[in-house]
Order: C-alpha cells, then structure tokens, then sequence
C-alpha cells in the first residue's frame, strides 16, 4: 500500500470510511475510483465518510468514474466530512461519467477551529448532475476553499448549491466556481455564505464566473450573502459572458484557426480554478483532462496543441 | 505584392473606405498618413478580415491570390501580420502556448511538421532578444499586465516569430516612449528582407525616420490623395494637413 490507502476501511453497511489519525500527516494522496462494474445495479447508493483527526493531513481523489451501460445509471452520494482541529485536508472531486447518468450528491463539512479544507468540485462530463455542498465553519480560524468546475455540452444539466456557514469569529472562505456551457447544456449556480449572529471579522469572497458560448445553452446564477454580523468582510459576484471576440480575432490575426481559439479561450477560463489546486502534479493531470475534454468537440483537430 | 483596387468598406453601414487603390511591391515600405477618422485603421482592418467591417466593392490581391476570401487565420499562413493598435489582452493562454498554436498552425498550412518544444522554446528564446523582451515572457499570459511599450515590442516579437511578407504598423509608436520606439523601429528593421513589404501607419516623423519608408500616401475622407516619397511626411510634420485639403479643393 503506498501513502495513506491504510487508513480506508468499509463498514458493515459498505459505507467508506477514511480517518486520518491525530498528528498523521499522509503524505502520498489518497486516491478512491469509483467505477460500476458490468453486472452490478444500475443504481447506486453510496456513502463515504472522512475523518481528519487534530492537526492531521491528507489529500484525497475522489474520481467518479461511472460507464456508460445500456440503461441509464444513477448514484446518489453523501460524503460526510469532519476536520479536526488544527487539520488540513485537500479533498478532490472529479466527475467523469457519462451523458446518461444522473447523480445527485451531498457534501457536509464540519470544521473545527485553525483546520483548513480545499474542496474541489469538478463535472468533466455527466449528464444530469446535482452537488450539493455545505461547509459549518464552528471553530475560530478556521478556513475553507471552495473551488468549481464545469464543462458542459450536448443536453448536459449541472447543479451547484453550495452553503458557506461562518458560525463563529475569525473564520475565512473563499468560494470559486466557473462554469464553460455549449451546445444545449444548461448551468445552475446557487451559493449562500451565511454569517451568523456574532460570527465577527468573518472573510468570505464568493465568484462564480460563466462563460455560454452558444444561444442555446444556459446559466442561472444566484450568489447570495445572508450577514447577521457587523464586523465583516465580505464579497460575492457572478457574471455571465461569452468568448471575447476581441481576443478571438486577435487570436486568428496571428494564424490560429478559429475553432481552436475558441479552445484556447474555453481552457483558459477554467484554468483559473485549476491554477489554484495546491498538488502540483495533480494539478497538471487536471489541466490535461480539461484539454481533452474542451477538445471533444473536434476529434480531429490535427495541430492543435492542445491535442497533443 | 499586394493589390488593392476600389477598395469600399463600411462599418455599420456606414462608407468609411470610398475606393482605396494601393499597390505594395515586394521589399517596399509605404507609409500612411491622414488625420483621424480617414479610414486608415478601417484599411489595415480591413486587410486582415476583421469581421467588424463589411467590404461593399473592390479587389485585394497578395501574390495573385484574392486576399478577401481568404479567412484571417488564412491570410495570416500567407504572410500578413498586423501589429494592433491595441493589443488585445488575453487572460489565462501563456504566450508560450499562444504562439506555438500560432506558428504550428502555420506550419501545417504549408505543409510541414509541427516544431517540437525544445526547438520552440529555442526559437522563441531568440526572437524575444530582437525586441529585447526578458525570459518571463514564455508563461505571461498574453498581454496581460503589459505596459505599453512591452505591448508594442511583444506585437514585433511575435511578428518576429511569424515572419510575415506583409506586414501592417498601426500606430505602432503610440504611446511610446523614446526608447520604447527605438526598440520597436529597430527591431522592425532587423526583421526586413528583400521580400518583405509594409504599410507603416503613423502621425509622427519619428518612426519614420527610423523606418525609412520608400512612398508617403495621405488619405483623406476614405480616399488616397496624395502620393510622394519621404519628404511628404516631413512637410506634413511642420506644415499639417490643411495644404493638401486647399491642394485638392477640399
């Protein structure tokens, strides 16, 4: 077993349960696949439990990587997450399913005082996806990053509503979500950062940037603050935009065709959220299975850098 | 060589270019001068198949070949590069990543295989020492947080990288400090062949005393109306334009 698989057990029910003991600090990341083999149900239930003991740390892969059958499938997960305190848990998840797949996922976080938790949320293909993520902030100093990704296209539907709680002083979070829609593919953004009665010198900056690049497709987005304190700092926006021209043009100037600016574009908008995944070496397989998926359009661009 | 006869473009219906007839030879630099709003940008746009504008009437020929069919990514694999006026800022594509799409997509319009990236990089290393631009250039995003005169070289850089037979200047030396505008002129220079043909769009002498351009042309109200060597543009520096509107009973 290499870095931290030692700490994954299954209880009776099948649930997963990875606990990161007191003072552990895992060093290699803790990768989990998740694929359905031929024969098991078309539907899923699934469950997963992560338990950072105090000043622990991990990282963890979450890769949801259900195949195309020939009936449509469906999963409904619910990840329970508990940081203790002082701990530090990178924990990613990436969605490569299929056109025909439907999930429906719950995130819970609780975290205790000075953790730190990175949660990345990243749709690189499903068909009809809904996440649901909720992060209690109940010890001071605490501080969570919440990063975003989609790309969508054909009738793909995806769902983000995310909940951030500042329950309590001196906490900080930073939220960050884009969305790339083509085709028909529609896009739902809804994120509240709550900050309780009491909750002072809270930190919160909420983004959600989306960029529809046909008429077809469409975003709906809703940032929202909800502040019961008065010593706060706190800032949220969403845009929606479509490929600049501008740089397009700019782009084909210099001899770039233009279905291959447009990829260039798409991938530099996303990049952004993936700029800011610590793990380096995971950070770079990301970005290749961003160029690949924007690619898709174009089986055969020829070229193409992003190709290659 | 490039070709243009009654020449007519329009920009949201309304006739900027009124019959523009202009032609480049191979190696000659032709300067274009003319107060706002004559049409000069309008022309350079024009030429590289800015969708903003809409052609009405005329011809444009670059070696024979009708340039206004041809797509901008086409035009730019046979040879036309424009420096912008405003470069365009492009957040999140690297320069590196921007210019080895550039350069290989040019490479398999004529056929030839894509540079692999250490000899990229190498090429890349070289040209940036024309324009005198450091070695944080490669993963800057493109254009991204460049001052004004580092906008200016980098579009000489990348016209550096291309290699183009035809090149356009618009306004390469506004907003240009002194050395900035040496740079940028001096690398030009380095960059001219035998083969290579330019329109400098300029409103001041001093570019083009570096330039050296071989024709002069005034435009005025969509037309050219004046053509002379590089003396014209040294009288319009002390005398304006008005001379050549009373010349022409405008």
């Amino acid at each position: 077993m290499t870095g931290g698989q030692k700490y994954i057990s299954q209880n009776a029910e099948g649930a997963l349960l990875i606990s990161i003991p007191k003072n552990v600090q895992v060093e290699q990341p803790i990768r989990v696949t998740i694929e359905r083999q031929p024969g098991e149900p078309l539907e899923e239930d699934r469950h997963i439990c992560i338990e950072m003991g105090e000043s622990a740390s991990a990282c963890i892969i979450l890769d949801d990587k259900i195949k195309e059958a020939d009936e449509p499938t469906k999963t409904k997960q619910e990840i329970l997450v508990t940081a203790g305190e002082n701990s530090k848990l990178q924990l990613y998840e990436v969605e490569e399913t299929h056109f025909e797949h439907e999930r429906k996922s719950q995130i819970t976080v609780n975290q205790k005082a000075y953790s730190n938790v990175t949660l990345l949320s990243l749709t690189l293909l499903s068909g009809h996806t809904e996440n649901t993520t909720t992060v209690h902030l109940n010890g001071e100093g605490a501080e969570t990053n919440l990063l975003g990704g989609v790309i969508a296209d054909g009738h793909q539907h995806v769902e983000n509503h995310t909940l951030i709680d500042h329950a309590v002083p001196n906490c900080q979070s930073n939220e960050l979500y884009k969305y790339v829609l083509d085709q028909d593919a529609v896009g739902v953004f809804e994120g509240r950062i709550l900050v309780q009665k009491g909750a002072q010198k809270s930190v919160s900056q909420e983004t959600n940037a989306n960029l529809v690049s046909t008429k077809t497709a469409r975003m709906f987005t809703q940032p929202a603050l909800e502040i019961y304190a008065d010593d706060v700092k706190c800032n949220h926006g969403a845009t929606v935009g479509q490929l600049d021209e501008k740089a397009l043009f700019y782009m084909q100037q210099r001899g770039i065709p233009y279905d291959e600016a447009r990829m260039l574009l798409k991938f530099a908008f996303v990049g952004e959220v993936l700029d800011q995944i610590p793990l380096e070496a995971f950070r770079e397989r990301l970005r290749h299975l961003v160029e690949k998926r924007i690619c898709g359009e174009l089986p055969s661009c020829g070229a193409c850098k992003l190709c290659k | 060589m490039l070709e243009i006869r009654n020449l007519h473009a329009s920009v949201n219906g309304k006739e900027i270019l009124k019959g523009i007839n202009l032609t480049i030879k191979d190696g000659e630099v032709h300067a274009l001068m003319g107060q706002n709003g004559a049409g000069k940008s309008t022309l350079s746009n024009v030429l590289v198949g800015n969708p903003a504008y809409e052609i009405t009437e005329g011809t444009v020929l670059l070696n024979g070949k009708d340039l206004l069919a041809m797509k901008p990514e086409e035009r730019a694999h046979e040879g036309v590069f424009m420096s912008f006026q405003h470069p365009v800022e492009i957040p999140g594509v690297s320069m590196v990543n921007f210019m080895r799409a550039a350069v290989n997509a040019k490479r398999k319009y004529h056929g030839e295989e894509p540079l692999s990236a250490s000899d990229f990089l190498k090429l890349m290393r070289e040209k940036r020492k024309i324009v005198e631009l450091d070695n944080k250039l490669a993963n800057r995003s493109v254009n991204e947080g460049f001052s004004g005169g580092e906008k200016k070289r980098n579009e000489i850089f990348q016209m550096a990288m291309l290699e183009p037979t035809f090149a356009i200047l618009d306004e390469t030396d506004s907003g240009l400090d002194v050395d900035a505008l040496r740079i940028v002129a001096e690398g030009f220079n380095k960059l001219r062949t035998p083969q290579t043909s330019a329109m400098v769009i300029t409103h001041y002498q001093r570019l083009l005393d570096y330039l050296k351009p071989d024709i002069v042309h005034v435009l005025l109200n969509g037309k050219i109306v004046k053509t002379a060597g590089p003396e014209l543009a040294q009288e319009i520096e002390t005398r304006g334009f008005d001379w050549i509107k009373e010349e022409i009973g405008l």
